[in-house]
């Protein structure tokens, strides 16, 4: 698994975005145990506090549960599941109205580009 | 705590003024980078923490003291230069290290270069600039000091050297240490880097968190970098 | 640290003086055996015996130079980003350079003498050395106490010319270029202020009254106060004034 980051966004923000779509997608099931933060670090050649701040706000949002001496796990249910799953589209849904708009098009012309995307 | 404290910190160089009133405080925990193009004055300041200056005004203090064979102890410094006697070869360079310095882990130091796969009895004269430069960092990483000063580790070796200097940073500094990296090459780095400060002719135009800056601008350091000192 | 700083130097210097030095001792070997079998009209003679002659005649100043090229190379020069990386004060840096210098003084000394009984040994007969053996004894003793003040005015003179050698280098390091010249300059220029001021140094006589040398402690404090002084101003730069660029 690679990791590859883009410029414009701090990096904890890029891997809690990552962290989530790996959980929505089932990469991660309720319960696993997340890496160390060090070796994440590692893996992703980036600073540990970096890490440590995405796995925080992981914590802070229901996402991720720490144990004092083993580790962090992921702690997800159908509800939370659901809403992350919504987060997540919204944020797609959002990107491509921004983007399809920028090419001149209208709301209408977008919903029916997807309509039509989907029939292809 | 604070780990590196300037305060007014000047040197100049005869009629040249290469560090002007620098004030600076940083914590520890913190990987930080000293960027700034060839010139703005950062292997000055780190010469003076590592006392091989001695500041012309102000002053500079690591964990509160005044550098001297006693911050010596807890400094771990990695100059932008071949300052290992070049006759010696790994395992004599280790023995050195931990003859020298407290702080230094052996088996640390024996694990790293085992997994550079380098021979341990060849001197260091006869190795590659890239291995030499690893060999250095190796050292410089294996001791449990408070403040590391790495001045251009990764300067003149090659993207795949670069990546396995980085990693090996973040891997071995301690979690109570600070990191004080400095570079022109900016790209590289700041993946890595909690904050950055700006140096521009020997002045402090910038130090916040790496964070704060991508947010704040939209843009990476390194671009932001490149706005600030364009001509 | 003390130890460990003079180790270090000593085995850097190792590495360079213990060629010279076996190169010497071979040489001489050469020599006296050419001699002893009469070979001296060979022409390999004349060169072995040039050869020789330069490398016996000049080997003080190798030691010398190399000791404070240790000094300069080690704390002045790319090693120096390490020397004073180190948890150690500039005294004890300064003390290690010192105590090397007159380590390697007495190993010359020592391989001198090498080289004078092997040329004894191989080129005199049975005869001559037990001759030469029953002389020492006959030799005054006022002899030896002159040999003993010698050596141990050599000892301190040298320590002079270290330190002389060392402030040199360090006031020399001041400057951004041309630092061997520099410090060439100063220690040519401290030389001839103190032959104008102790002139009397220069006058020794080997007399029957040479052993009251011992009583002229001038001979002694002067070399001593320098050696001090150049120290202090060495320690001084290296500690206060320190700029490795």
């Amino acid at each position: 698994m690679k990791w590859k980051f883009s410029d414009d966004v701090p990096i904890y923000l890029q891997i809690i975005e990552r962290m989530k779509v790996d959980i929505v997608s089932g990469k991660y099931e309720s319960g696993d145990k997340l890496p160390a933060v060090r070796d994440l670090a590692m893996e992703a050649g980036v600073n540990p506090n970096t890490v440590q701040r995405s796995y925080a706000e992981l914590e802070r949002q229901g996402l991720v549960q720490s144990e004092r001496t083993s580790g962090r796990f992921v702690s997800i249910d159908d509800q939370k599941m659901k809403e992350l799953r919504k987060e997540l589209a919204k944020d797609y849904i959002e990107e491509l109205f921004v983007r399809l708009k920028s090419l001149g098009m209208d709301d209408l012309a977008i919903k029916d580009a997807v309509n039509n995307w989907e029939d292809e | 705590m604070e780990t590196l404290v300037c305060e007014g910190l000047s040197k100049d160089y005869g009629k040249l003024r290469a560090l002007d009133r620098v004030d600076l405080r940083l914590e520890e925990g913190k990987i930080v980078g000293l960027l700034g193009p060839n010139g703005s004055g950062k292997t000055t300041l780190i010469k003076l923490a590592a006392r091989l200056l001695v500041p012309s005004e102000g002053n500079v203090t690591i964990c509160g003291e005044v550098p001297s064979e006693k911050t010596k102890a807890i400094v771990s410094y990695l100059p932008d230069r071949n300052f290992l006697p070049e006759y010696m070869n790994g395992e004599e360079l280790v023995a050195m290290y931990k003859d020298f310095f407290a702080d230094f882990d052996e088996n640390r130091a024996y694990e790293m270069l085992g997994s550079l796969d380098i021979d341990l009895k060849m001197p260091l004269r006869k190795m590659s600039k890239g291995t030499k430069e690893k060999v250095q960092l190796i050292l410089t990483m294996s001791r449990k000091a408070k403040l590391y000063l790495l001045d251009e580790p990764i300067a003149g070796v090659d993207p795949a050297a670069r990546d396995y200097i980085l990693r090996t940073i973040i891997s071995n500094y301690d979690e109570n240490a600070t990191v004080l990296i400095s570079t022109h090459l900016i790209a590289d780095v700041e993946n890595v880097l909690d904050e950055a400060i700006f140096l521009k002719q020997g002045r402090v135009i910038l130090h916040k968190s790496v964070d704060e800056i991508k947010e704040s601008t939209g843009q990476s350091v390194d671009e932001y970098f490149r706005e600030v000192f364009a001509c | 640290m003390l130890g460990k700083l003079i180790k270090y130097d000593f085995k850097a210097l190792a590495k360079n003086m213990f060629p010279i030095y076996g190169l010497m001792i071979a040489l001489t070997l050469v020599c006296s055996l050419m001699i002893r079998f009469n070979l001296e009209k060979n022409f390999v003679f004349g060169i072995a015996m040039f050869a020789w002659i330069v490398s016996m005649s000049s080997s003080f100043a190798i030691t010398i130079w190399m000791t404070v090229m240790r000094f300069y190379h080690g704390l002045l020069k790319n090693e120096g980003y390490l020397s004073f990386a180190l948890p150690v004060k500039t005294e004890i840096h300064i003390l290690a350079k010192v105590f090397n210098a007159l380590i390697w003084a007495v190993v010359e000394v020592i391989v001198l003498g090498i080289c004078a009984l092997i040329f004894a040994f191989t080129v005199a007969t049975l005869r001559d050395l037990m001759e030469a053996f029953k002389y020492i004894f006959t030799i005054d003793l006022d002899f030896y106490l002159m040999l003993l003040q010698m050596s141990l005015l050599g000892a301190v003179e040298l320590l002079a010319g270290d330190c002389l050698f060392f402030a040199a280098f360090s006031i020399a390091h001041l400057f951004d270029r041309h630092q061997k010249l520099i410090a060439g300059a100063f220690v040519v220029l401290m030389f001839i202020i103190r032959i104008f001021l102790f002139p009397q140094r220069f006058s020794m006589e080997f007399g029957p009254q040479s052993q009251l040398i011992i009583l002229q402690p001038l001979l002694y404090i002067i070399p001593l106060l320098l050696a001090g002084v150049y120290s202090f101003v060495t320690w001084y730069i290296l500690d206060r004034r320190l700029n490795l660029q």
